[in-house]
Parts: C-alpha cells; sequence; structure tokens
C-alpha cells in the first residue's frame, strides 16, 4: 500500500503553487494561476476619450497614450483650470454691461427730468413765474394824478392769480395797494421787511419782492401756492457739493454692480456642474448633484435621469450576464461531447472530423461569451476593476507556456522579452490584460487556420521629446495577413466602437474580440494599433503606459 | 470517452474521485471524460446532503475519497458551504478539492481558495483542461509512488536527494536543486516558466533569475550526460524550462 497522505499543504489552499504546469489553460476560461488577489481599489478611466490612431505599416505609434498621471485625475479638478483666465474676461464683460446701463439710467433720468420740468412748468408756470407777475406788475405801476395807478393788464394779471400787491415806503408805511387782504400788516418795521424778503412770505401768504425808486413792491399770492427755502452754505462744501453727489452716485452704483457680477456668477458657478454632469450622463457614468437656489429644480432632474439611465444599464447588464451564464453549461456539454466523439477511435473518420468542428464553433462561442461578458463590464463601468500591478514578463511567459503545454492546434508559437522590458510593470488589472493577450492569440488562430507562426514580444517604447515611456506587447503573425484596405476598415470599425462607448459585436470578418482589446488596452490609459507584420502576417500592438 | 490522456499517471489514475454536480448530465459527461483517461474510481452526487452520505459511507467501507470535484452553483447547499461541510471532517481536511463553475468573478476564486479548494476551473470548459487539471491537482498532493525518477542519463531518488546517474557516478542534490526538479517532475513534460520555478524556491521572482539559471546550470551537470546539450533537462527560450522524460529507445 502506498502512502496515501498529501504532500504539502494542499488543504491549505491559498496560493497553491503556480506554474504554467499547474494545469493547462484553455483560451480564456480561468485566471492564470498563482494570480495574487489585488485590493479592491476602482481604477480610474481615463477622461478622455484618445484621439483615433492612424495606422501604418510598422510606423512608430502616434500620438503616445496620454500620462499615467493624467488618467488617474478627477475630471472635476482639471477642468477647474480653465476658468481661472476666464475669470478676468467675465468680470470686464460685467463691467462694460454695467457701465452701459449706468449710462441708460443716465440719459432716461435726464430726460425725465427735462420731461417733468416742462410738464410742471407748463402746469404751474404756465401763466407765468412770481417774478414775471411781480415784473409786470411794477411795470404797471406808475403815478397817475392823486398817486399811483395800476394799469388794466397787470391788474388782471393780479385778478387771474389770484394774487395782491402793495408798495412799502421807505418809511415802512403801506404807500399804494391793490386787493390785500385784511390780515396783511400795512405798516412795516425794518425788521419786519426784512424778514419778509429773506422768508418770502407776509402774514402766512407767499410773498416776492421788488426794488423801486419810490419804495418796495410787494406781491403775495394765496396761501399754501408756493412753499420757499432759503439756504446758505459755505463756499467750500458748495463746491465740494457736486463731489458728494458723485461719489454717493458712485457708491450707488458700486453697490448696486457688485450684487449684479455676484448674481451672475453665481448662475454661471452653477451651470458648470450641471454641463459636466450631463457629460458624465452621456458617457453613462451615474451623477449626483446637488443645486442649490433657482437651479435646484433642474438639478433633480439631472439626478432622476442619472438613476433612470442606471437603472436600464443595470437591468442590461445583469441580463447580459444571466445569458452568459446560462449557456455555460449546456455550452460544457457541448464541448466535453464533441471532444470525446472527435477523440473516438472508433468513431469513422467523417464522424469524428465533424465532431471536431463542432468542437472548434463551441470554443468559438464560448470565447464570443466570455468577451461579451467582459465587454458588459467594462462599457457599463458597473465593476470597479481589481488593480495591481502587473509584471507583464511574468502575465505573458505564463500564458505562452500554457499555450505551448497545451499543444495541439497548428499555430507555433514563441515569446521574446527584451531586456529592458524585463521588468515592465503596469498598474491594471491583470484578469482582463490576460484576456486582451488572450484575444489577440485568438485572432491569429482564427484567421490562420492553415497553420501560421505566432510571435509575442515585450518591448519598451518611448517618445524622446516627452520622456514617456510605455511597455509595448506585440502579437504577429507570419499568416495571411490583410490588405491595406481591410486594415482600414478594420481602424475605421474600431475608431466608431470607441465613440459609441459601447462595445457591440461587428458582423463578419473581426468580431468583439480586438474592439475588447482595443477597450482593454484604452481602460489602462494605453493604446492598440493594428499593422502589417514585418513577417508578412497581421500585428497587433498593444502599448501600456508603465505603473 | 476515449481521448488521449496519456499524461496521466497511473498511480494518480487510481485515485477515488467523487464529483458532485446537481446538473445530472453535466455529470455524467464529466464521468465519461474522467472514465475515458483511465479514472477508475468515480462517483456521482447530486446533492450536498448526497454527497455527504457517500463520504461518510466510503470512510466507513475505508476507502475515504481522495479528490473532490464540486460544483459551485447548486440548489440548497452550494459549493462552498459543501466544502467546508467536508473539511470538518478530520480524515478529509486536506483532501484535494476542485471547484467547477459558471461564474467568473474573482470573488468566487478567493472564497474558493479560501476554503481551501485547490484549483478552480471555469465553464464551459475543454474536457482535456479539466483532466489535465485534475492531474495537476492530485499530482501535487499526492507524492509520487516510487520517488525514483528516471532520465536520459540519470535517475534521481528524490527522498534521499540523490542522483544515480549511468557512468556509476553518484550526485547529491542541494535543497534548491531538489525544489526545482522536483517542480519541473511534477510537471513532466510541460514547460514550467521562470517565474513559478523562481516563486517555487524564492516566493518571488523578482532578481532571483540569475541564481535560477546557476542552480540550472549545476542540475545539469549532475543529471545529463552533456551539459551543454541537455536533453532532459531544457531551455524554453523566453518562457522556461522544461525536463523531459526518459526517451524510450
Amino acid at each position: 500500500m502506498h502512502a496515501e497522505e498529501p504532500l504539502n499543504g494542499a488543504g491549505t489552499g491559498a496560493g497553491a503553487p503556480p506554474g504554467a504546469g499547474s494545469g493547462s489553460q484553455g483560451p480564456g476560461t480561468s485566471p492564470v494561476p498563482g494570480w495574487r488577489e489585488a485590493p479592491a481599489s476602482p481604477l480610474p478611466w481615463p477622461a478622455e476619450p484618445e484621439a483615433a490612431r492612424t495606422p501604418g505599416a510598422g510606423a512608430p505609434p502616434t500620438p503616445p497614450p496620454p500620462r499615467p498621471q493624467d488618467a488617474w485625475l478627477p475630471r472635476r479638478k482639471r477642468r477647474r483650470d480653465r476658468p481661472r483666465g476666464g475669470f478676468v474676461r467675465f468680470f470686464s464683460k460685467q463691467l462694460l454691461a454695467f457701465l452701459a446701463l449706468a449710462i441708460l439710467m443716465i440719459v432716461v433720468d435726464f430726460f425725465a427730468y427735462a420731461f417733468f420740468a416742462v410738464w410742471e412748468s407748463d402746469n404751474n408756470y404756465s401763466e407765468g413765474s412770481p417774478a414775471s407777475l411781480v415784473r409786470a406788475v411794477d411795470e404797471g405801476l406808475a403815478p397817475a394824478e392823486g398817486g399811483l395807478a395800476l394799469s388794466g393788464e397787470a391788474a388782471d394779471a393780479l385778478a387771474e392769480r389770484g394774487a395782491w400787491a402793495i408798495l412799502v415806503a421807505p418809511d415802512g408805511t403801506v404807500a399804494w395797494e391793490h386787493g390785500a387782504p385784511q390780515d396783511v400788516p400795512r405798516a412795516y418795521t425794518m425788521n419786519e421787511v426784512a424778514m419778509a424778503v429773506a422768508y418770502r412770505e407776509v402774514a402766512g401768504y407767499p410773498a416776492f419782492v421788488r426794488d423801486r425808486a419810490d419804495g418796495l413792491l410787494m406781491v403775495g399770492f394765496p396761501k399754501g401756492l408756493y412753499w420757499t427755502m432759503t439756504f446758505t452754505y459755505p463756499a467750500s462744501t458748495m463746491r465740494n457739493l457736486p463731489l458728494y453727489v458723485l461719489l454717493i452716485l458712485g457708491i450707488d452704483f458700486l453697490i448696486l454692480f457688485a450684487y449684479l457680477l455676484h448674481s451672475r456668477r453665481r448662475t454661471l458657478r452653477a451651470t458648470v456642474p450641471v454641463a459636466s454632469a450631463l457629460e458624465d450622463l452621456s458617457v453613462g457614468r451615474p451623477v449626483q448633484l446637488s443645486l442649490k437656489g433657482d437651479l435646484r429644480d433642474l438639478g433633480r432632474q439631472i439626478n432622476e435621469t442619472s438613476a433612470v439611465i442606471q437603472r436600464k444599464d443595470k437591468a442590461r447588464e445583469q441580463w447580459i450576464r444571466g445569458v452568459s451564464h446560462d449557456i455555460r453549461t449546456p455550452l460544457t456539454m457541448i464541448l466535453g461531447y464533441a471532444d470525446g466523439m472527435a477523440n473516438d477511435p472508433q468513431n469513422p473518420e467523417g464522424v469524428r472530423a465533424q465532431a471536431a468542428c463542432v468542437r472548434t464553433q463551441a470554443v468559438k462561442i464560448k470565447d464570443l461569451v466570455l468577451d461579451l461578458n467582459s465587454a458588459s463590464q467594462l462599457s457599463f463601468d458597473l465593476q470597479p476593476l481589481h488593480t495591481e500591478k502587473v509584471p507583464l514578463a511574468r502575465l505573458l511567459r505564463t500564458l505562452v507556456a500554457s499555450h505551448v503545454n497545451e499543444g495541439g492546434g497548428e499555430c507555433g508559437l514563441s515569446l521574446s522579452v527584451d531586456e529592458d522590458a524585463a521588468n515592465a510593470c503596469v498598474l491594471g488589472d491583470e484578469r482582463l490584460l490576460a484576456r486582451a493577450v488572450e484575444n489577440a492569440l485568438s485572432n491569429a488562430r482564427l484567421h490562420n487556420e492553415g497553420g501560421c507562426n505566432v510571435d509575442v514580444r515585450l518591448s519598451m517604447g518611448g517618445d524622446a521629446p516627452s520622456g514617456r515611456r510605455w511597455a509595448c506587447i506585440e502579437v504577429a503573425d507570419d499568416g495571411v495577413g490583410v490588405s491595406d484596405g481591410d486594415l482600414a476598415k478594420l481602424e475605421a470599425r474600431l475608431a466608431a466602437a470607441r465613440v459609441d462607448g459601447e462595445v457591440r459585436e461587428e458582423t463578419g470578418g473581426h468580431g468583439l474580440g480586438l474592439v475588447l482589446v482595443d477597450r482593454i488596452a484604452r481602460a489602462h490609459g494605453g493604446a492598440l494599433a493594428l499593422s502589417h507584420a514585418p513577417q508578412g502576417g497581421f500585428s497587433v500592438r498593444i502599448e501600456l503606459p508603465l505603473a | 470517452m476515449a481521448g488521449g490522456f496519456g499524461m496521466v499517471e497511473a498511480h494518480l489514475r487510481k485515485k477515488r474521485v467523487l464529483l458532485v454536480d446537481d446538473e445530472v448530465e453535466l455529470a455524467h459527461m464529466v464521468e465519461a471524460i474522467l472514465a475515458g483517461s483511465g479514472f477508475a474510481h468515480v462517483a456521482l452526487a447530486a446533492s450536498g446532503g448526497e454527497a455527504l452520505s457517500l463520504i461518510d459511507a466510503a470512510r466507513r467501507a475505508k476507502e475515504p475519497f481522495q479528490l473532490f470535484v464540486l460544483d459551485v452553483m447548486m440548489p440548497g447547499m452550494d459549493g462552498f458551504e459543501l466544502l467546508s461541510r467536508i473539511r470538518e471532517r478530520p480524515e478529509h481536511a486536506s483532501t484535494p478539492a476542485l471547484f467547477l463553475t459558471a461564474k467568473d468573478a474573482p470573488t468566487d476564486r478567493v472564497s474558493g481558495l479560501a476554503l481551501g479548494a485547490d484549483d478552480y476551473v471555469a465553464k464551459p470548459f475543454l474536457p482535456q483542461e479539466l483532466v489535465l487539471r485534475i492531474a495537476a491537482v492530485l499530482r501535487r498532493c499526492y507524492a509520487q509512488e516510487s520517488p525514483l525518477l528516471e532520465l536520459d542519463a540519470s535517475t534521481v531518488n528524490f527522498d534521499t536527494a540523490e542522483v544515480l546517474r549511468t557512468d556509476g557516478e553518484t550526485a547529491v542534490l542541494t535543497a534548491k536543486e531538489h525544489e526545482i526538479l522536483g517542480v519541473l517532475a511534477r510537471n513532466i513534460g510541460r514547460i514550467v516558466t521562470i517565474d513559478a520555478l523562481c516563486e517555487a524556491c524564492w516566493g518571488t521572482s523578482f532578481n532571483y533569475e540569475n541564481s535560477l539559471m546557476a542552480h540550472i546550470r549545476r542540475l545539469r551537470e549532475k543529471i545529463e550526460e552533456n551539459p551543454s546539450a541537455p536533453t532532459s533537462l531544457v531551455t524554453v527560450k523566453g518562457l522556461g524550462y522544461k525536463l523531459n522524460a526518459k526517451r524510450q529507445a
């Protein structure tokens, strides 16, 4: 009896000895052995979609992928850089607008004052001002026999206005009168005259005086018709008065302007989050706005829209996941029995060939299902990617070794790692990176059913002027290759898929596989380049920024 | 089902396997695959409860199971729970176990490994993959029945760490050489990456590549007829190393 005890800590499980030999890999069926589980920190997305790359047979990569540090900047922070220059522009725009408003106000005021002045004077001065009446009376009062007599027109004018007139002689007595009421004094002291003139008022009646050779002519008006205010200020104050007026006016304007500025700025500020929220919505990200004031309703509406979109996306993703899950068991059965039938020596040759065909197609479906799952995760952004530092050389060696160990397949496979790329590390999701390389390999296999040689190469790329460096994984075959026209079409499809933001299956020719590689590359801040391989076939180059 | 699965050693094929999956047709297919590869003792269970009673019955019959292949998604008791129940039994605390699952999420893998599973195969799988995985798990867990490894120019005794060359000379393996050769032998005929070898010896592949090369060189001096033209311990360019079994004359 042989010892049946397990040798080492097989039961402890965690960290089973890694190695390509611990088990062969089906293309993309399960994680590469030896994976360490990463802390679940989400990989921030690079904000701007890269411009579509132009293919060139063996041309150096243009443009290089965005700086790794840019990929991690939260979007808001980058956007804030712009308004700083814009504040000056905003301020001067508001100032000009306000000045125009002020000038308009002044002009309107002027015209309003003018209008009211004319209107009032029309109303109240149509018959002439008190001064003109006094003048008229003065001119109409002439010496006649027995004293002084008033002309007919002057008397009419007085009567029209309800006014009266008296002439105060130098000795203070009233030398002549016309229509003066009883309570108007007929004798005045010098003081009383002075006061009457100063206050323009006699016994409660508004009175206006005129100097004559024979005395002081005084014309009185009905009580309450006129209101007099006399003022005397130091000359210096009068000189400063215009300045004071201007100053106070200026302060008023300043207050108004400040308020205008503040209010406009607040509105503008509120629209910035709205604009970026809308942009987030357009790429399918969830949005949560909290706007104050007038825009509160708008914010609420946008949040609701975001919630609706999220629900739809989630439902869709769950549906895809459900489907891809349910497919797996039936597919396992198809694969299993087809494989068995293909390998059964007792089956006739024709049956074995057909079974082998069924198996191949089932493997294609399997790859498609896995791609669909990864693609839906990527595009709906619902599952944060697990990020860790991934040493690329190790990843590639493990992948390629397991493919070679699996054997079978008509494609020869080899790996070469440039010396300077031996320690290249990328910050990302190891599973997705492996998937990308697997897809590139499957692509080569799919299009070269007659067999070919596939070379995988890891090298470093650099852009001397900017000092950027990146790692480049190239999967090149020497198979049938692709025509220039087809290459261009492929690039166009990739570009369209990028803009769409979704990964949709394309019919015919190159399928989901390469679109997913592109997506994964970009999710890591890198890029995908397709071209003719130097050895004659097709080349897929995945460029990734270094960790 | 017949299949070219000659990769599974005889002593491994004799292990008693319990396969638990609620989908009966799938279970039958896997049973057929395993039978086609030469596994003689495969039992089926359709639920966790049935599995546990079979396990207990086998133990009472003094023929406990030596490998569990468990489906994860089962109604009632799922694969994870079943495994933890199995592990409660002292004689199965370290029996190798392998999960079959339709889910692909990394969290499942972590739970699976944390619970003491040795590997994880995602559906759909090619039968060949499953068999190779099972073989790898068994190989890792169960020592080679014979500690002797026959190579072209020498025979290695893993118990004593001695190398008996065909030209009569003997050599002794150092601890690291023993480890390296052990990993290669467990994966005989398949490429083992540099990373896997370094990690087995030192826990990390960073900066140990030169040390590895040195050990390999010394190993070749001990086991090869011509160390500069190795036939057993060959280098696979860009990937790693491979140990070839003795060429049959």
